[in-house]
């Protein structure tokens, strides 16, 4: 191709990243984020984790769903969201449950519990003050403290009334923007704990030397995981980074090391609007060809 | 001036290789062949080091000695001068002689794999930070050097690529001392004796020997 004409079709796209676009953020759900008459409805439980000794001294919501289609015996696959009050909500911007309940009908994946895990607090120690979050702390740092606290604590802890599938193959995490992250990280770290991750906006940036894993994918041996990316054209630019940028540093870094990944870009902003419409399709990719139990 | 020519010439006298070739670990991975259990018996110890107080003109000066597998290292610290890496890295751990046996690649619990130029009667000089070894996330560090590296054993490659055994995985570094890639870990805890049997790359974890085939092989011993 002419130098000239190679600048004049790479032109739009240099152009996005540089100067995000005004973000339309004008998706509509499919049907598969609504609630369908004659499919079976699964159940949510909230219970609060305030007992935690890896981030010790904090206090979160937490919910778990648990499909209709869950038997009791048969361990059932498990999905992690972080800011889990956003995802669980059923008239938010992704529905989870109702998500869930349409896709596990139709065996477009498989029994799947969910657990939406908040951010942790430390709670206010006066009256009047206000509670310290813990999230970046949590979300945004590059190591295995989050997945440690999953796997001592949470997991097992919804363990004990709900039979999960223990082997990585069964597990995935998701999150949106320090959520997505973290969602990468746990998986990284822990790759013998979740092996799917699903990332919204995810602030694979120098929040908190968050921006070490495009290099660090191309020099570490593959991993068993597979990874899902959505962002938008309108994301984030700041003083920690640049959103799409980022996420196409790592598009890029996983394809070089031949991993099964997907980036999917919209023209949105920071926010979950693209990611909650594509959801249904996001999960059926994600958990496509899940192995049966060990 | 001389630091900048010797660390320039210790590049030159490398491998053939170290011309600045990238050398991805897809250079050496083989699809499909991982790490598996063996058999055997672990090698005889491969690194010793030790530090022997030296009175000299009047000087009290501190050699240290390397010895690795069959040949033996000597540096000598000058005064305030190139100091021991004892003193800045913790104590030293393994270590790996080049291809052409020109140079020394000296692993710690902490920092960088220091690379000395190496003279045919063993004298060790020019010591450089040369190897920046991939640290776990969260430790603490003081300072560059500080950072926990816990290299445990070294090895080499018939091209010059060094290996290092740590807690993250074996760590691959070209030539030039560039990081080619972390393999994935044999198994949980810490690795010793690492080494090559022909095609295979092979270490011990506690009494468990495990192996992998790479698309290469070690240097023959002499």
């Amino acid at each position: 191709m002419r130098p000239i004409l190679a600048i004049l079709a790479f032109a739009p796209l240099g152009l996005a990243l540089l100067h995000p676009a005004q973000a339309n953020d004008d998706y509509s759900f499919g049907p598969d984020s609504i609630a369908q008459d004659g499919i079976p409805k699964g159940k949510v439980t909230q219970f609060k984790w305030d007992s935690s000794k890896v981030f010790e001294g904090t206090t979160r919501d937490c919910w778990v769903y648990v499909p209709n289609q869950y038997d009791g015996k048969t361990p059932a696959c498990v999905m992690v969201f972080q800011d889990g009050g956003s995802y669980v909500n059923e008239k938010g911007q992704f529905r989870v449950p109702v998500v869930f309940d349409n896709l596990i009908h139709r065996k477009e994946m498989p029994i799947t519990v969910g657990i939406f895990l908040n951010p942790g607090d430390f709670p206010a120690k006066e009256k009047g003050a206000k509670a310290v979050s813990n999230r970046s702390y949590e979300y945004d740092t590059p190591t295995n403290r989050y997945a440690i606290f999953l796997e001592k604590e949470i997991l097992p802890e919804v363990g004990k009334t709900i039979q999960l599938r223990s082997d990585a193959a069964g597990r995935a995490i998701c999150g949106i923007s320090s959520g997505g992250i973290c969602a990468f990280t746990v998986a990284w770290e822990r790759p013998d704990l979740f092996s799917k991750i699903l990332s919204h906006v995810g602030s694979f940036t120098n929040i908190r030397g968050g921006d070490v894993y495009p290099g660090e994918i191309r020099k570490t041996e593959k991993r068993p995981i597979r990874i899902f990316l959505q962002d938008g054209l309108g994301d984030l630019d700041n003083l920690h980074g640049n959103w799409p940028l980022a996420n196409e540093s790592m598009a890029s870094s996983l394809k070089f090391m031949d991993y099964d990944y997907r980036l999917v870009f919209g023209d949105g902003g920071h926010n979950g609007k693209h990611g909650g419409v594509i959801l249904p399709d996001s999960l059926r990719w994600l958990w496509r060809n899940t192995p049966p139990a060990p | 001036m001389t630091r900048i020519f010797s660390a320039f010439a210790m590049i030159l006298f490398l491998s053939p290789l170290a011309s600045g070739q990238d050398m991805p670990l897809s250079q050496i991975l083989i699809d499909g062949e991982g790490w598996k259990k063996s058999s055997g018996k672990p090698p005889a110890f491969a690194f010793a080091y030790r530090v022997v107080e030296m009175r000299m003109m009047n000087q009290i000066l501190e050699r240290e000695t390397y010895t690795i597998g069959e040949r033996t290292f000597r540096h000598i610290k000058d005064q305030g001068k190139n100091t021991p890496e004892s003193s800045k890295h913790g104590v030293p751990t393994a270590g790996v002689v080049s291809l052409d046996g020109g140079t020394v690649f000296i692993g710690h619990e902490t920092g960088y794999i220091w690379a000395y130029q190496a003279k045919t009667d063993g004298t060790l000089s020019n010591g450089h930070p040369y190897c920046p070894v991939r640290v776990p996330r969260g430790e603490e560090k003081s300072g560059p050097d500080a950072e926990p590296s816990h290299v445990s054993s070294m090895t080499g490659d018939k091209d010059g690529r060094i290996y290092a055994a740590t807690p993250l995985g074996v760590q691959v570094f070209d030539p030039t001392g560039r990081l080619c890639g972390v393999l994935t870990p044999a198994a949980p805890g810490k690795a010793e004796y690492l080494t090559f049997e022909g095609e295979k790359l092979t270490l011990w974890i506690g009494d468990t020997k495990y192996e992998r085939k790479l698309n290469t092989s070690g240097v023959k011993s002499k």
